[in-house]
């Protein structure tokens, strides 16, 4: 999420207008069904506790957070213009079976196998 | 990271659910999934600490503005609409999570010994199918091309002894006269050969492909001949 605001772009090619390549691929191949994955990090600063998904997602404090907001839109307005059924799931923090090296679980497991100092 | 967060602060994790019940039609929801239990920072240090057997060396910073510092899901719309309830424990996702990606990370190994290092290196090149095909096309060119030079080495040695150093001389003048001239009107006819006597030879059409061979090596053996006449 931080590495996004250094680098903002390559965000949103991979979150917007990936989506968007995929929505429309879904549309002209005809095929049904289609699964985002968002994140807990489109509700911001300060949320209620526990968070529904009816919570506010306006002020989101990263590229990143906006760039999966602005792919939950895209979604919408797909659903609404053709049809196309959508799930769009929030993770919190997601962790397991084939994660991403640099996610935080695996980080800080080897940083502490390697005594590495955590920041 | 910013572990200023620690203590007063509650992150929940997650691990990745089932995405088959994603699956279910439901028009267009926006769904929530995550963890049941809330901890903190450090109680999260704790369980890895346990499971990688190292003690953490923490260092504490003031927080970035962009780290979210609250994180607890709601899912009670998970459970109404798919029936998806969080049924990993963080306990149990922590010590698993050495397991959970074999090659990618090795907690508790302290890596970097050399013979670790090379057989990790071959280990790579056995799982690289690419960089195999690459290994085994080098070694079919190169042992073409070792084997060619040995028979010409062998082949000039043999002239040599047969001929005597006079008549030697001469062949010697007949091949470069041949290879200058060779040189001087070669236009790389083997390529056009190649492009379409394959194509033809594919469709099983021989005629054709004997149809492209022909007139480039006619052209050839006159182009060699027509100079070697006049010079006789």
């Amino acid at each position: 999420m931080r590495s996004s605001v250094e680098n903002p772009w390559v965000y949103y090619a991979t979150n917007v207008t990936g989506t968007l390549n995929l929505l429309d691929m879904c549309q002209h191949k005809g095929i049904g069904k289609f699964i985002l994955a968002s994140s807990s990090s489109v509700y911001g600063a300060d949320p209620p506790l526990p968070t529904p998904e009816d919570a506010d997602t306006d002020h989101p404090l990263q590229p990143y957070a906006s760039s999966k907001k602005a792919a939950e839109n895209l979604c919408y307005t797909y659903h609404y213009l053709y049809g196309t059924d959508v799930t769009v799931f929030r993770y919190f923090t997601v962790y397991g079976p084939a994660g991403r090296p640099d996610m935080v679980m695996f980080r800080f497991a080897q940083w502490i196998a390697k005594a590495a100092r955590c920041t | 990271m910013g572990m200023a967060r620690s203590g007063a602060v509650l992150p929940i994790w997650t691990t990745s659910p089932r995405h088959i019940l994603g699956l279910k039609p439901v028009g267009y929801e926006v769904i929530n999934l995550g963890g049941h239990e809330v901890i903190d920072i450090n109680q999260l240090i704790g369980m890895i600490e346990k499971r990688v057997e190292n003690a953490a060396r923490i260092e504490y910073l003031p927080r970035h503005p962009a780290d979210a510092s609250v994180n607890f899901a709601n899912v009670d719309k998970a459970r109404r609409l798919l029936g998806w309830e969080p049924r990993v424990s963080m306990e149990e996702g922590v010590s698993s999570l050495g397991e959970l990606v074999p090659g990618r990370t090795q907690l508790g190994q302290p890596g970097g010994h050399p013979v670790s290092v090379l057989r990790k290196a071959w280990q790579t090149w056995r799982q690289d199918r690419l960089l195999q095909l690459v290994t085994r096309n080098s070694g079919y060119l190169f042992s073409s091309n070792g084997i060619s030079s040995v028979i010409t080495a062998v082949q000039g040695f043999l002239a040599a002894l047969l001929l005597g150093p006079a008549d030697f001389a001469v062949l010697g003048m007949v091949i470069t006269y041949a290879s200058s001239i060779n040189r001087l009107l070669s236009f790389r006819m083997g390529e056009l050969v190649i492009k379409y006597s394959g194509q033809y030879l594919a469709l099983g059409r021989k005629d054709q492909a004997a149809a492209v061979i022909k007139p480039p090596g006619s052209a050839r053996r006159l182009l060699l001949c027509l100079p070697t006449c006049c010079w006789c």
